[in-house]
């Protein structure tokens, strides 16, 4: 029953994956490029975290029992590897600073153009009102 | 072989950081722009000194450096290894960043968030450099993705320019999509193997046993495949080969003009060292994967293309910063042709090229925005004639461009007649006269650029005659003297080079005994 419950989550992570891909590459909309972006970064976490999760019964990887051989080998068994948590923890903290800055540029093209359709707007030929390099003075 | 242990390799992605982080601080309470011009210029000066001493005792001396963070051994800590081929990617890195902060100085002279600029460029530096050094597959991710974001911000730095802000949001969500399915690559990979360091990779890759270290459903070596696949393609986005190259034009010409230089002759190399990491020092010679020669066809032929598709562009492009960024796309052509022959030689013609090509492409960017900067227009037929104006800017421009083509006193006829030469000791002549017909067609592209800007006016204009700030003069000298150098002691600097090449495909098991002397 719970090697099902795994199987589902699993190809229904892989599915959330592919979605966030589609809505990154196909999406017009800025605001629904970031929202399929976080999705896509969240469920490669979870695939990540599961990487290391070993079924129900397993434990934390602490040992409060006397640390002898036998006990050693108990944890070894039962203990979730902690590597992928942190790897997940930076990849969390990345993906923040992704959607924030990903956000700011949405607001700055939606004040300068009054647009968020990407991909109108890159197909259209862009008169720019500013000269380039132009020089901001002293304040 | 011997190793050595330094602070230096430690503070070398370190010094950018705090200084970056020092910057911005002391922002808040006093607005001295002499203060933190100095601070800027001092913290990238550091980093050349350092970045020479760490070429002095790994290329000179043949020494490997190692230090582990933390204090935590290899394979259980992250290290930061520095072979040969780091260590010429730090020396570029350090050496273009000290140019272009000196410029930098005079290009920012009337800004006022100027700040902004020197701080996302210094931590731009942590990151590269933090790439070229570490010997751990996740660390490798998160420099990329540091130097990535900060390279998206330098590239909006004009923010109130719809232009900058589409290039950037463009780059920004292929970068994003493509470093997630980085992530979701080396955690595969850890699955199969059951590490991320390096050179332990290195070990049970080219090992038997890959299933016997753990017992995941993943631990299988056609999974390999994949993380191959996904890495390489990765490297490929980072440094505009052929499919993905449709974020340089636009990324590099938007930007400000020595955060062009910066990103056209420094974050390209990331990609191409992420490549060479991944298919040479990781992947090559493994049992596993028999299909590596294709890899290597695809490789030379992504180039051909993107050589042929930078010369044709060059050749109608309105913009002047742009014909350079496609210059970039032609030159990243020739360095993958150089790398995809798999012969000592040609990685060490292919690296030869990527110095030469920074240093050549960062002179180019800095004399073009002394022109772009006086007269606000980037279009080459409102600038016609204008170079006139300009006789010291237009000289270095020539010798830059002279440089990249690769006319003889200067470097780059060096690096292009070892990559003829690697193509000519493997038998692939349709190669070699790729490398001739492709460097021919560029030709016309940098020569209309230098004629438009050099030819005599219809209308007589009366604009005074330049008068260069010493800043930008000692840019120039240091950026020409780099160039001659190249050019005068090519016969001993290309023995250097073929060390390289030498070290990543005859001597590669060297990279995972330094871990086993600590």
């Amino acid at each position: 029953m719970n090697n099902f419950l795994l199987n589902i989550l699993i190809i229904s992570l892989i599915t959330n994956t592919l979605i966030g891909v589609y809505g990154i590459v196909f999406k017009p909309n800025i605001i629904k490029k970031i929202i399929s972006l976080t999705i896509f970064n969240d469920s490669i976490c979870v695939l990540i975290i599961l990487h290391g999760y070993l079924g129900p019964e397993s434990i934390a990887p602490i040992h409060i029992l006397p640390f002898d051989a036998e006990n050693k080998e108990l944890l070894l068994s039962y203990s979730v590897d902690p590597l992928p948590q942190a790897i997940v923890l930076t990849a969390i903290v990345i993906g923040l600073a992704f959607t924030v800055f990903l956000s700011i540029t949405a607001l700055r093209i939606y004040e300068v153009s009054g647009s968020l359709n990407l991909h109108y707007l890159l197909k259209t030929e862009i008169v720019e009102t500013v000269e380039p390099e132009v020089e901001v003075m002293e304040e | 072989m011997e190793i050595f242990t330094s602070y230096i390799i430690g503070l070398l992605p370190l010094t950018p950081v705090i200084m970056g982080v020092l910057i911005s601080l002391l922002r808040i309470v006093i607005n001295n722009r002499l203060l933190f011009n100095t601070l800027y210029v001092i913290s990238t000066i550091v980093s050349l000194c350092m970045g020479l001493v760490v070429f002095y005792r790994v290329l000179i001396q043949g020494l490997y450096g190692v230090y582990c963070l933390g204090g935590w051994f290899p394979p259980i800590g992250i290290s930061l290894v520095t072979d040969k081929l780091s260590t010429i990617m730090v020396l570029t890195a350090t050496m273009v960043y000290s140019i272009v902060s000196i410029y930098a100085i005079w290009y920012t002279r009337h800004m006022a968030n100027y700040v902004y600029f020197y701080v996302i460029a210094l931590i731009h530096e942590a990151g590269l450099l933090g790439i070229f050094l570490t010997g751990d597959i996740f660390n490798l991710y998160v420099f990329i993705e540091l130097a990535g974001l900060t390279a998206y911000s330098l590239i909006l730095f004009y923010h109130h320019r719809l232009r900058s802000l589409l290039a950037s949001a463009r780059y920004a969500f292929a970068g994003a999509l493509y470093t997630g399915l980085f992530l979701l690559a080396i955690i595969i990979l850890h699955a199969t193997t059951g590490t991320l360091s390096m050179a332990e990779l290195f070990v049970k890759i080219k090992s038997i046993e890959i299933s016997s270290f753990n017992t995941s459903l993943l631990a299988d070596p056609v999974y390999l495949i994949p993380i191959l696949v996904i890495g390489l393609w990765t490297a490929f986005l980072i440094s505009a080969l052929y499919p993905n190259h449709f974020w340089l034009p636009d990324a590099h010409s938007e930007a400000p003009s020595p955060a062009s230089a910066i990103l056209s002759g420094l974050t390209v190399n990331a990609g191409i060292y992420i490549a060479i990491r991944v298919f040479y020092t990781i992947f090559y010679g493994s049992p596993y994967i028999d299909s590596l020669d294709y890899l290597s066809n695809i490789m030379i032929f992504l180039g051909i293309i993107n050589v042929f598709y930078g010369s044709f562009k060059m050749a109608v492009e309105d913009d002047v910063k742009r014909i350079l960024a496609y210059s970039t796309i032609l030159n990243i052509g020739f360095i993958y042709m150089g790398i995809g022959v798999g012969t000592s030689l040609g990685i060490s013609a292919s690296l030869l090229h990527l110095f030469n090509h920074s240093i050549g492409k960062m002179l180019a960017f800095l004399s073009l925005g002394v022109i772009v900067r006086r007269y606000r227009t980037r279009n080459i037929y409102a600038l016609e004639g204008l170079g006139r104006n300009h006789p010291i800017t237009m000289a270095t421009l020539i010798v830059s461009i002279f440089h990249l083509i690769g006319v003889p006193p200067f470097g780059g006829f060096f690096s292009k007649l070892l990559l003829f030469q690697a193509f000519i000791d493997v038998g692939g002549y349709v190669y070699a006269l790729m490398v001739i017909v492709g460097t021919a067609l560029s030709i016309y592209g940098y020569m209309r650029l230098i004629e438009l800007l050099w030819h005599h006016p219809i209308h007589h204009r009366s604009v005074p005659k330049e008068s260069l700030s010493i800043i930008v003069i000692i840019a120039y000298i240091s950026s020409l003297i780099i160039i001659l150098l190249l050019g005068v002691f090519s016969q001993s600097i290309i023995p250097l080079f073929n060390d390289i090449g030498e070290q990543i495909i005859h001597r590669s098991l060297e990279y995972v005994r330094v871990f086993s002397r600590i």
